[in-house]
């Protein structure tokens, strides 16, 4: 059964990436491009995307010189078993922080702007049961899944975004070249870990059909997520100018609030946004657990993966319950990028290359698999 | 599988049963929809007026009916969200504001600097409130204006909505500012803002004019003439007339077509602003065996005719804007943004004090495209 395959191509890994990358990052980076770069927020986008290009090389790099190896087994080559267990540690407490904290945001987004008396324990469940039924089907199925609801999601997205440059200013864009160059930089090392999602690319390149091809198919979703996100950025800050952007904890959702469609039914298009955007959370939900899972059968060296799935559900649900509000959620997640996401973007495939080349590990640039 | 059939019939029942909704389901018949809402001061407290329109009663169709078709709530606290909380525990229904169209703000609202950035603060703030709500003030109180009865129809605050819905190019008269417009006006200059005006003349509904706001607070009151002038200083003056006098007949010009263009100029610490108001429309309305409109001179003189009276207008409110707002209204600075950024940079921080100094000329360009099928 094609279930049992668990090898995606390369299309299908790039649908999952936008989607994963466009959940996490696409919500609040109006606001801090906003609010780093003023009217010059564009360039915070396009420079966070190039940076984010250069941590999709670097990690694919390492990912691929060991194309017929999980993610454990190569640390374990390159360094040694303790090192690469401690490493694979590391990746699964932050994915289950990562899901943690994701699942809270979209657990308070959806109460504040939908389910008003709905518990917000209940719709976190209901999301991480959704996201684990998905986990526990393997990355064939969620492949299979990610190139479907990239459609869903993006092309109605698209159209409400075209809809929604009607209203745009050009005096809220101008003048250019005026933020602060230091505060630009800020603001650009940043946003790029809006896109640290790149870090799943460690252990999903030994999941493609073709590994050579993980490079690529990384950096086109970089480089799609980036052009959306310079889009939303535009947007949002041409149509609310940059103080009302930066006031705004998703400037996303309030934009889309008085984007007007004619013809269409429905009269706000924020709940239509909602529904798109859950859909995404709904990928990264299932790429977070999914690699946890994959992470915990590689340790402990299973021989299944979907069995782990369930036992790291009530984690990921009491860490999401930790915060006291939306405002200590964003300081968590603020915190991790700034002091971990730096490690495991840079650091950690840079070390790892130079030790590889050292004991002359893995396959070169150029040779066949 | 035939071993699980009931089990499966079990839980396909049960689901009905469990599956309906959930906390948050609230049946149509429970739900009291909000058209228009009406804030006042009133002693430092916040006054609000909430119309519902009565949807058994005005889908009927026979508004001279006795009945009541359109219901009004008022409730008084010294936040909004308590005063909204008070009138819902006391009704029978629960308020569905996911429909409100309309947002009356009285004048003693709009007074109080600090309650309007409450009022403002708090529809931003909550999601249930629709971003394009119309916003608009009032001289009186705005429980007047909801309370208003207008024959024929059911419900004030859907009248109005409608009057935006159909006539929302009319900038003539309406200077139409949604809820989103007015957060983003106010945010991006610091408290400045203008706020289309409704009135009660003859129990009639009427707009015109608007409330210029600096600092958060109500800074002094438009003519409907002057807001035109400031839809042709802004470009969009779409669908408004303006009468001129020719040869001593008083005559309309009905623009279909403007844009304005400025250009600035720095000398001396001073600033120089060239306005270029550009129009086209047509001539609709003239008098019977007076001379032929047929010619192109006496268009060319119709044009000049025109241009002076807009010129007029124009300067007006400049002079207006500069001396007793010292405020720009006009959003000359916008256009500077985009048209000289090195002026800009130089005239940001001050840029109050360059405006009220500021040297305006204006140019006025009318085309009459048109005179109907007669000569």
């Amino acid at each position: 059964m094609f279930l049992d395959n668990d090898k995606i191509s390369s299309k299908q890994l790039i649908s999952l990436l936008v989607l994963d990358f466009f959940s996490t990052a696409s919500l609040t980076l109006p606001k801090y491009a906003a609010k780093y770069g003023k009217e010059d927020a564009w360039i915070v986008v396009i420079g966070a995307t190039v940076i984010a290009c250069i941590y999709a090389i670097l990690i694919s790099r390492v990912a691929s010189m060991f194309p017929k190896e999980t993610f454990t087994r190569y640390t374990e080559k390159i360094t040694n078993r303790l090192i690469s267990v401690l490493l694979s540690g590391m990746f699964l407490i932050k994915f289950i922080i990562g899901a943690a904290l994701e699942l809270r945001v979209f657990g308070e987004l959806v109460k504040q702007s939908m389910l008003h008396n709905t518990p917000i324990e209940i719709i976190m469940i209901l999301m991480l049961l959704i996201a684990a039924y998905i986990a526990r089907k393997g990355y064939e199925a969620r492949g299979r899944i990610g190139g479907f609801l990239v459609f869903v999601a993006f092309i109605p997205l698209f159209i409400i975004l075209a809809f929604a440059t009607e209203n745009v200013e050009l005096s809220n864009l101008m003048p250019m070249f005026v933020g602060d160059p230091f505060e630009i930089g800020k603001g650009i090392y940043m946003l790029s870990f809006g896109f640290a999602g790149i870090e799943l690319m460690f252990i999903a390149t030994y999941y493609l059909d073709k590994p050579e091809k993980a490079m690529r198919a990384t950096l086109k979703s970089v480089l799609i997520v980036g052009v959306l996100n310079l889009a939303v950025t535009i947007i949002t800050i041409g149509t609310y100018g940059v103080e009302s952007t930066t006031k705004y904890i998703w400037p996303l959702f309030s934009i889309m609030s008085v984007v007007k469609v004619p013809f269409l039914l429905i009269d706000r298009q924020d709940a239509l946004m909602m529904s798109f955007w859950i859909i995404t959370v709904f990928s990264l939900m299932s790429a977070y657990v999914f690699f946890s899972s994959l992470l915990v059968k590689e340790i402990f060296r299973f021989k299944e993966q979907n069995f782990t799935v369930l036992p790291l559900l009530p984690f990921i649900y009491f860490i999401a319950l930790i915060p006291d509000n939306v405002v200590q959620t964003y300081d968590y997640i603020n915190k991790i990028n700034i002091y971990i996401s730096p490690v495991t973007l840079v650091i950690l495939p840079i070390l790892l290359m130079i030790i590889a080349k050292i004991r002359k590990l893995g396959v070169g640039k150029n040779e066949k698999i | 599988m035939k071993k699980y059939r009931l089990l499966i019939l079990c839980i396909l029942t049960f689901d009905v049963a469990f599956l309906t909704g959930c906390w948050d389901k609230i049946e149509i018949n429970d739900r009291s929809f909000i058209i228009g809402i009406g804030i006042d001061n009133e002693d430092g407290e916040f006054s609000i007026t909430c119309t519902t329109p009565n949807i058994s009663e005005s889908k009927g169709g026979d508004s001279s009916k006795e009945a009541q078709n359109n219901y009004i709530k008022t409730s008084k606290d010294k936040t909004i969200a308590s005063a909204l909380h008070n009138m819902e525990a006391n009704l029978d229904v629960n308020l569905d504001f996911g429909h409100t169209k309309v947002l009356v703000l009285g004048k003693s609202l709009i007074e109080d600097p600090n309650m309007l950035k409450d009022v403002v603060d708090y529809f931003d703030r909550n999601t249930i409130y629709s971003m394009r709500i119309k916003v608009m003030t009032t001289q009186m109180k705005a429980v007047d204006i909801l309370q208003t009865k207008i024959e024929g129809k059911d419900s004030t605050g859907v009248y109005i909505a409608k009057i935006f819905k159909n006539h929302s190019d009319d900038i003539l008269r309406f200077n139409t500012v949604d809820l989103g417009d007015l957060v983003f006006q106010l945010n991006a200059s610091k408290g400045s803002a203008l706020i289309s005006k409704i009135m009660l003349e003859d129990k009639e509904l009427k707009f015109g004019g608007g409330a210029v706001i600096k600092d958060y607070s109500l800074d002094g009151w438009l003519e409907e003439e002057e807001l035109r002038s400031l839809g042709w200083l802004r470009g969009k003056a779409k669908r408004s007339e303006v009468n001129f006098k020719y040869n001593d007949i008083t005559m309309p010009y009905c623009i279909s077509n403007s844009q304005s263009k400025s250009n600035f100029e720095l000398k001396d610490d001073t600033l120089y602003i060239d306005v270029e108001i550009k129009s086209e429309g047509n001539i609709p309305e003239y008098r019977l065996e007076e001379q032929s409109l047929f010619d192109d001179k006496v268009i060319k003189q119709l044009g000049e005719a025109v241009d002076k009276t807009i010129k007029e207008e124009v300067e007006k409110l400049n002079a207006k804007m500069q001396n007793e707002f010292q405020s720009d209204i006009a959003g000359y600075q916008d256009q500077l943004k985009i048209s000289n950024r090195k002026i800009y940079l130089k005239t940001k921080d001050q840029w109050e004090e360059y405006f009220i100094n500021a040297k305006i000329n204006v140019n006025v360009k009318t085309s009459i495209r048109r005179i109907g099928v007669t000569e």
